[in-house]
């Protein structure tokens, strides 16, 4: 086992993006749900 | 007598090791019913592709090079879970979708801890998907990046997937007080429509495809399997998806796999460190979810059982089974399995595009 401080720091990076683009991807997803669900009751209601 | 009994001299520790590892892998099947369709076949394999000069051997790795070198079978098998799953809970409350995101948060924590470990950056990355709690995304993902530890991450993955109910119990209550667990929420779903069920799928393959288009493969059979669960019109490909193909693909899939664990790559102390590392990703993806819960009940009024958050991994549906016991244990009047259940779907949702995130990230680097 070798400690690589380097790869460690370098690796911060993908996880603020990873973690932060999950959410971006899920708030997308979100909106689209909520418009749907919108969008087919009111197709119902008619 | 040379022809019958030559072979034994070529028995070393190491076969035998493996033989036991094999053994408790059916034991665990078989006795404690821990993912039996996967861990029996598993060992069993494991066992007889530790025998000296296995013909087993030739035979699996035809089939390794057809149905997962090339994430066939992952893929498959992908199909029958989205047949499985239930998405009513997360379309009646859209908001819980949060919580799968959350709880991915292992994943890139052990990212972090993995390349700390002196891992490189495509083992590091294949590692970390294990906190997916998602076994064909594990594959996937570690076939996609060609990750040198395969088997031992596909073990790690799905042994764990196995002990949720050990591990999310100790961590949960290492973060949490029981008045937080006692916290009651009150569901009060919203009506679904069968458009919107139809068209969920559909429309989350799109985006999930137009953000991360190498998670495509992944979000789209599952997604797919999905469709014919919701479409209401391919009833008996839908019940063959979730039973027949899912579990005639995990038993390939099991006994194909095995061939990746021949004591000479199989015991190495690496595969202790990937043991332990996806041990890191489970727990820390129940604290993503826990401190996430925690973090909306600063800001919101209607207060929201932290458990909930660490639902959000894709254990699923044991994770939120799991979570529902231990809050209906502090308070035995409180029932928190719809919201749980919807944490637990996003989870399934989540954690396949945190694998096309990590393959677009990581991808282009190593490949």
């Amino acid at each position: 086992m070798k400690i690589n401080v380097k790869a460690f720091l370098e690796s911060l990076v993908f996880m603020v993006e990873g973690w932060l683009g999950i959410f971006v991807v899920m708030a997308i997803i979100i909106a689209v749900v909520y418009g749907l669900n919108k969008l087919t009751a009111e197709k119902d209601a008619k | 007598m040379t022809q019958i009994f030559g072979n034994f001299a070529d028995l070393t520790w190491q076969m035998m090791a493996m033989w036991a590892i094999g053994g408790i892998m059916i034991y665990l099947a078989i006795k404690k019913e821990m993912e039996p369709t996967l861990l029996l076949p598993m060992g069993f394999g494991c066992i007889l592709c530790n025998m000296p000069n296995s013909g087993m051997i030739h035979t699996l790795e035809i089939l390794f090079q057809a149905g997962v070198d090339n994430e066939l079978f992952p893929l498959l098998l992908f199909i029958g879970i989205g047949a499985m799953i239930d998405f009513g809970p997360v379309l009646a409350d859209p908001k819980l979708l949060l919580f799968g995101a959350a709880a991915q948060f292992g994943i890139f924590f052990t990212l972090s801890m993995a390349s700390l470990l002196g891992f490189e950056l495509r083992d590091a990355a294949s590692i970390a998907i294990i906190g997916a709690a998602d076994g064909p995304t594990s594959i996937f993902v570690s076939q996609q990046l060609k990750s040198n530890y395969t088997a031992a991450i596909i073990v790690a993955a799905y042994s764990y997937m196995a002990l949720v109910p050990i591990v999310q119990p100790f961590c949960i209550k290492l973060v949490t007080t029981k008045k937080e667990r006692m916290i009651r929420m009150e569901y009060t779903p919203g009506q679904i429509s069968k458009g919107t069920r139809i068209l969920f799928p559909i429309v989350v393959s799109i985006i999930a495809s137009l953000v991360a288009p190498d998670s495509a493969a992944l979000v789209g059979f599952l997604m797919f399997g999905n469709l014919l669960r919701e479409c209401g019109v391919l009833r008996g490909l839908s019940e063959c998806a979730q039973n027949v193909l899912a579990n005639l693909v995990s038993l390939l899939l099991g006994l194909t796999v095995a061939v990746r664990m021949q004591a000479e790559s199989f015991l190495v102390p690496e595969t202790l460190m990937i043991l332990g590392l996806g041990l890191v990703a489970f727990m820390f993806d129940t604290f993503g979810g826990v401190f996430f819960g925690k973090l909306i009940n600063l800001f919101s009024k209607k207060k929201i059982n932290p458990m909930v958050g660490a639902a959000g991994i894709s254990a699923f549906p044991m994770s939120s089974r799991v979570i529902a016991k231990m809050a209906k244990d502090e308070d035995p009047y409180n029932f928190i399995l719809m919201q749980a259940a919807g944490a637990n779907v996003a989870g399934q949702v989540a954690s396949v595009i945190a694998g096309g995130l990590i393959l677009a990230m990581i991808g282009p680097l190593v490949l």
